[in-house]
């Protein structure tokens, strides 16, 4: 009897992972720029739900799943020492903490179009080099052929148009 | 050279900067907000595309862990039940047999040993150790385990067979550390290192599938 009955829940909890698991990869990835440590984030979620026996309604399972994943993350985050969260450009843990994971899917996308809107052209250079491809500031000075006080321009530039765009969307 | 330019520079090389640096200028307001935005900004990096076979994988990830505990334990009580059963069972045959149930007033010898139930794998009255300590650590570790005054590595070495992990020490004198440590299944891996990292003269961190383990002044 207790074998089939694991089984049963296995079961639904196998059906929850396999529906809603890109979504929380997804929250996941926002908060620890890691594919990794979102993998592991998701596999900690699940593997404690197996455990417990937590009633989960079709209603509110998924901004339960994605409040498990925000938890978990934050755990992550204080984890981990200071050099390596600001290596990984971590969210600091108390503005993560206090953004509702729909809240920060819509502040990314907002900044999104923000970064494709830049002007001028360099500075969405600057942004998907050294944020998007990881390529330190020192490379991208050296792949653009400025210096690296032109860079810290493009960059600051950028980052005023941004967070003006967040304002405007009242962000 | 201004405060945003310093952390600019900052951030190109954190670890070159002390922990005490890194809280003055994240003190500063513009600083701080300045670095956030910069945080939001790297999470507009796509995202690992998630296919099928990647979420096949991670699931049978998943079922490797949870699969024996979910196993073992039923499994031992199933062996005891049918046990329990086939007791019953020869009971009741015999009493059926010898009151003429199934029409015989005698029962031969050869027929009295036919209705004995198979010998179960396991004594029906075995201790209930015992088919755990029949297989291997994964089934051991099944149950709560007290590390008192045990050194490290030997602590480690079977937490890492229960989680599937591998261990470096990258100082040798914490092999030797004594630790009382009380370890439940249902911890995660990352409960445990947590918790492992609140003693004083270890660091212990986890890099995917490996922990990583040296004394604490090295960790620093």
């Amino acid at each position: 009897m207790y074998i089939e009955c694991m089984t049963e829940r296995e079961r639904h909890i196998e059906g929850l992972f396999r529906q809603h698991y890109s979504a929380m990869h997804r929250l996941a990835y926002l908060l620890l720029h890691d594919d990794d440590d979102s993998k592991d984030v998701v596999h900690d979620v699940f593997a404690k739900l197996l455990v417990e026996q937590t009633e989960l309604r079709e209603t509110t399972v998924l901004p339960y799943l994605l409040s498990c994943v925000r938890n978990q993350c934050l755990n992550v985050m204080r984890d981990r020492k200071l050099h390596a969260q600001l290596q990984q450009y971590l969210i600091p843990d108390t503005v993560a903490e206090q953004t509702s994971p729909e809240e920060l899917e819509r502040e990314i996308e907002v900044l999104s179009k923000g970064i494709d809107a830049l002007v001028p052209p360099v500075c969405r250079e600057v942004i998907r080099l050294h944020f998007h491809e990881g390529v330190s500031l020192t490379e991208v000075a050296r792949r653009l052929g400025v210096s690296h006080t032109t860079i810290y321009k493009h960059l600051h530039s950028a980052l005023n148009q941004l967070r003006l765009t967040l304002k405007r969307n009242e962000m | 050279m201004n405060k945003t330019d310093l952390l600019f520079q900052m951030l190109e090389q954190p670890e070159r900067y002390s922990e005490a640096q890194w809280q003055e200028i994240l003190a500063d307001d513009e600083c701080r907000k300045l670095y956030t935005l910069m945080a939001k900004v790297k999470s507009t990096a796509p995202s690992p595309e998630v296919s099928g076979e990647t979420i096949d994988a991670e699931w049978e990830r998943l079922a490797q862990v949870q699969r024996p505990r979910a196993i073992i334990i039923p499994l031992w009580r199933k062996v005891a039940a049918t046990a329990a059963i086939a007791l019953a069972l020869f009971g009741v045959s015999y009493a059926a047999v010898k009151t003429g149930f199934f029409g015989l007033q005698r029962q031969t010898t050869e027929e009295t040993a036919a209705v004995k139930p198979e010998a179960p794998a396991v004594p029906a009255d075995a201790a209930p150790g015992a088919m755990e300590q029949a297989t291997d650590t994964l089934t051991v570790m099944a149950e709560p385990r007290l590390y008192d005054n045990v050194p490290l590595e030997q602590m480690l070495a079977e937490l890492a067979t229960y989680y599937q992990v591998d261990v470096e020490y990258r100082s040798d004198d914490v092999r030797s550390l004594r630790l009382h440590y009380e370890w439940e299944p249902d911890y995660s891996l990352d409960m445990v290192v947590d918790m492992l990292s609140h003693f004083e003269s270890l660091s212990i961190s986890r890099e995917g599938n490996k922990l990583i383990v040296e004394s604490a002044q090295e960790g620093k």
